[in-house]
């Protein structure tokens, strides 16, 4: 390997549980200093960031696995503050054409914890943006990048792998509908302004919830999110004064740690005279600790558990999936040659 | 003409090859398995009630005396409100939830027939009438709020656990399980309170008092101090969700117990002024 080669190097909820995963979660702001980072503690320039809930991995150009992969698990190591110990079991390395092969899927949503999900394709996009604009970009990756993005669109008109429950949003909908029965006249309260809480909203509220509620540290934050959602800014301060009225709650701040505890929605319960509650924690690192599940009448989704319903709903896809993975096997033959690399 | 035995069997037949069938749709989500389950479902209610038609008509009263005929009455009825609920909530497998009871019933009831099925003759006056077909009709309705209250808990525990299974896509949302139960137990609530009215009265025509010492008595009072109980818990909403359907299961249990196991076997002075 003596010609620089596109290398993936990371870990997904394919390999690693959530609770490692948020620990190795890069939020979006800090992005640019995570890749000035990489730079300054491997000497690699070439790299892209993609952090998700899903997955952390980089995207870089190596000469040899041998000596530069141990300078990118370090980073690893030191940037994140964990024990290489505790990681490399579930790091996954792919290089050359595998590697070629596995943004494809990403990007695509084939390797998605919710299968043919799209928000991954703007997620990809917006990684592959931010480390241009921090000049972190050469050639190579830049020729990946774009062509993934173009694979993703064309898997997405030519298969039908978007159908069913292919997204966190759609999931949050079917099971809404089985502790709710219908949607109307629920209210839903999202935690948090990000873009994922937001599209998951949006699927709740076409599936006929009639009110939505905004409540966000930043209130100026919350009050646009809710100006796009025809929904209410409330006051962050009154989280769970608000949250006896609601149904549904989409959590899916940046906080570092839980906003929501186990006593704070044992209580809750008592005053909603333990009313069914749905809660949707999409943020990584969770918002809500995890054993609020226990209590009587609340149901606790985090990403984790998105996955095993949409497992559920593959059946029926299983045919698109297979056309997925055929199309990015031809597109990813296509594509070598003009990394100068050969099959 | 039929004899009341072909009755009696072809009615369990048809109730067994719906069970069956049934759960040939709960393996397949075949809607072909559906729609024969809900026919051999309604060709054995039709049997059922010929069956008892063919009692009335023999014995000249309705059949209520003694465990087997009460035991097949009480699945009649349990079969009768189950139709009903079935259209009224839309929940297509209630049949396969109330079908184990209905066979069992149906079953426990056969055990209790030596060589041919023979019915008792006796009258019993109107109150006594009405006092065990109120009770009936209350027992059919706990039974169908025991069978949601189990729905309810599968439901549920493949929504909180994350184990999406067989009955997942088959089951109506909770919030429509826990409504009919409710509805059931507020139902079921009424009747037996309506049964435990006339039977007052008609103990006191027949016997002189309005209440004696009698074990049936006292469960009969039991079993209705347990439900009202149950009913308010649940309408104040002290027992919303699991646990309010788990002590809904386990009323019918204390329903069932008290039914079969001790109403029947024990003579009392209720059974013998019969």
């Amino acid at each position: 390997m003596n010609r620089k080669e596109v290398v993936v190097v990371g870990l997904s909820h394919k390999t690693a549980p959530v609770s490692l995963r948020e620990r190795f979660s890069v939020v979006s702001s800090r992005l640019p200093e995570a890749l000035s980072s990489f730079a300054g503690l491997t000497g690699l320039s070439s790299c892209v960031f993609l952090s998700t809930c899903n997955r952390t991995e980089v995207y870089t150009l190596l000469s040899s696995l041998d000596g530069e992969l141990d300078r990118v698990k370090n980073f690893f190591a030191s940037y994140h503050g964990i024990e290489k110990s505790q990681f490399e079991k579930v790091l996954y390395v792919r290089h050359g054409r595998e590697g070629v092969e596995h943004l494809f899927k990403v990007a695509s949503g084939l390797d998605s914890l919710v299968l043919g999900e799209s928000e991954i394709t703007g997620q990809v996009k917006q990684a592959y943006e931010t480390a241009q604009k921090e000049r972190r970009v050469e050639k190579e990756l830049h020729l990946l990048f774009q062509r993934s993005l173009r694979v993703a669109k064309k898997i997405r008109t030519q298969t039908g792998i978007g159908r069913g429950l292919c997204s966190v949003g759609s999931v949050a909908v079917e099971m809404a509908g089985k502790i709710f029965g219908t949607l109307s006249n629920r209210t839903i309260l999202v935690i948090g302004a990000g873009k994922m809480g937001e599209l998951t909203a949006r699927h709740l509220k076409k599936a006929g919830a009639t009110s939505i509620l905004v409540s966000n540290r930043s209130l100026s934050r919350a009050e646009e999110l809710a100006g796009r959602l025809k929904g209410k800014a409330v006051d962050f301060d009154h989280l769970f004064e608000e949250m006896e009225k609601v149904d549904i709650v989409i959590s899916s701040t940046a906080a570092p740690h839980p906003v929501v505890s186990y006593q704070d929605i044992f209580e809750l319960m008592k005053r909603r005279h333990h009313r069914p509650l749905f809660l949707i924690d999409i943020a990584v690192p969770r918002d809500i600790e995890p054993r609020v599940n226990q209590i009587d009448n609340v149901f606790l989704y985090d990403i984790d558990d998105l996955e095993k319903v949409t497992r559920s709903s593959y059946e029926g896809r299983t045919k698109e999936v297979e056309r997925g993975f055929f199309l990015i096997a031809e597109e990813t033959k296509r594509f070598m040659p003009l990394l100068g690399a050969g099959e | 003409m039929i004899g009341p035995q072909s009755l009696f069997c072809g009615m369990a037949t048809l109730y067994l090859a719906s069970g069956l069938v049934y759960c040939g749709y709960l393996a397949t989500e075949r809607g072909l398995f559906l729609t024969l389950g809900k026919s051999f479902w309604g060709a054995a209610f039709l049997v059922h009630s010929l069956f008892l038609f063919s009692a009335v008509i023999k014995i000249g009263r309705l059949p209520i005396a003694g465990t087997f005929e009460t035991g097949i009455f009480f699945a009649w009825a349990i079969v009768l409100v189950s139709y009903f609920s079935a259209v009224q909530y839309r929940i297509r497998i209630l049949g396969i939830f109330v079908f184990p009871l209905v066979f069992f019933l149906i079953l426990v009831s056969s055990f209790t027939v030596h060589q041919n099925v023979s019915w008792a003759r006796s009258f019993p006056p109107l109150y006594f009438g009405l006092h065990t077909v109120f009770l009936f009709l209350g027992y059919a309705s706990f039974a169908l709020a025991f069978a949601t209250a189990v729905m309810f808990l599968v439901l549920e525990r493949q929504i909180k656990w994350k184990k999406i299974g067989l009955f997942f896509r088959r089951l109506p949302s909770l919030e429509l399980l826990e409504e009919a139960n409710d509805r059931f137990l507020g139902e079921g609530t009424l009747l037996y309170t309506l049964g435990i009215f006339f039977g007052l009265l008609w103990s006191r025509k027949a016997l002189g008092f309005f209440v004696g010492k009698d074990p049936k008595e006292i469960f009969a009072f039991g079993t209705w101090a347990f439900c009202a109980l149950l009913f308010w818990a649940r309408h104040s909403g002290r027992l919303r969700g699991k646990k309010g359907m788990i002590l809904s299961v386990l009323f019918f249990g204390w329903v069932l117990v008290t039914f079969l196991g001790i109403s029947h076997p024990v003579v009392t002075h209720l059974s013998d002024s019969r």
